[in-house]
């Protein structure tokens, strides 16, 4: 088994972007994207419109789309995308194998590459195989500005350690490991505790 | 993931990204109207297929079937949760194996395009609240009660 797993709080500085993260659940950082490369897969033709015409609101610069999950795999290479948003329920291939596909390296790009799923499908069933297939974020539809936005900059502060295992490719799930004691974490501090 | 993506990012101001929040509105006005276009358009090639069912053929339901499906797939990108849910439930009795024979499924086919109409008709946005309740109810009554064609 391979593993990325930082052992320390001093490995996991490397992972430091140089805008400040923010923790889960609280807002996002507000971003310029316009360096940002990203692909959506979803078969509804007005579903890649919308997510075009917001991306576009956000400067990310470079958008591609693909409408079928059969072709995906080329179009993602094609992308070079940084950032992968996927549909769920797709004719021929669901999201989720594409997110297993991914992560387990038959797509021929890194297997690390962040991955949003947006999907109607945002019941425990659908979120619990998206996350253990390793997406690193997921967003219900409808898709507003805002509800977009803060899953793209979820998906890329996403700084957990990358788990490249047997069983399991993806971000790593353990977020109960985290000591509420630990200075170092601010899983479970209010943004404005330090204040 | 995040090494490439290193100095590749800085913040933007709030007051940017308010302007960016109010170009958003501006870019994306136009698309409820194209969606509500399609969805009349696909209810209506629905329709136009319930209207001469040949439940036997491959090739007819899986026309069916696209077309529910892309309804779904509207309903969840505009807010219009219902149709999704209606749209997921008749996906599902299209691929049920025993529709060619089984007038139960056939007459659910039909009064899910009929729930589908009245969705559009009386624009039931999100979960259609009370109405969409009700609506609901009335497909999950339709087999037990037979009304179908």
């Amino acid at each position: 088994m391979s593993s990325t797993v930082p052992q320390s709080g001093r490995d996991l500085a490397r992972f430091t972007l140089p805008v400040k993260r923010k923790v889960y659940a609280y807002d996002m950082p507000l971003l310029d994207l316009s360096e940002l490369r990203v692909i959506v897969i979803d078969d509804n033709e007005f579903a890649t419109i919308l997510m075009r015409r917001l991306l576009g609101v956000m400067r990310v610069a470079h958008v591609a789309t693909c409408s079928d999950a059969l072709e995906a795999d080329a179009a993602i290479r094609q992308s070079k995308a940084d950032l992968v948003i996927v549909d769920i329920d797709m004719p021929g291939r669901n999201g989720i194998e594409v997110v297993h596909d991914i992560r387990h390296g038959q797509v021929g790009i890194a297997k690390d590459v962040c991955i949003l799923v947006a999907s109607a499908h945002v019941d425990i069933e659908h979120v619990e195989q998206a996350r253990s297939e390793g997406a690193n974020w997921i967003v219900a539809k409808p898709l507003s500005f805002r509800t977009l936005y803060d899953g793209v900059a979820r998906a890329i502060l996403d700084d957990r350690p990358f788990i490249d295992s047997s069983s399991y490719v993806g971000p790593c799930r353990r977020t109960k490991a985290v000591p509420l004691a630990d200075p170092d974490s601010d899983r479970r501090k209010r943004p404005d505790a330090a204040k | 993931m995040l090494q490439r993506l290193k100095n590749q990012l800085r913040e933007i101001k709030p007051a940017e990204f308010r302007r960016m929040e109010a170009d958003a509105v501006k870019v994306t006005s136009d698309l409820l109207g194209m969606f509500q276009d399609n969805f009349r358009r696909t209810i209506e090639a629905i329709d136009g297929l319930t209207a001469h069912p040949q439940y036997e053929d491959a090739a007819w339901r899986g026309r069916l079937y696209r077309l529910s499906h892309n309804l779904k797939g509207l309903g969840g990108t505009f807010n219009y949760g219902l149709v999704t849910t209606v749209g997921d439930s008749l996906c599902s009795l299209i691929q049920n194996d025993a529709l060619p024979g089984d007038r139960s499924l056939q007459r659910r086919i039909v009064a899910h395009a009929a729930a589908l109409r009245a969705i559009l008709q009386f624009d039931l946005k999100g979960d259609g609240g009370r109405e969409g309740e009700e609506l609901l109810a009335t497909l999950r009554m339709e087999p037990a009660t037979g009304q179908g064609r």
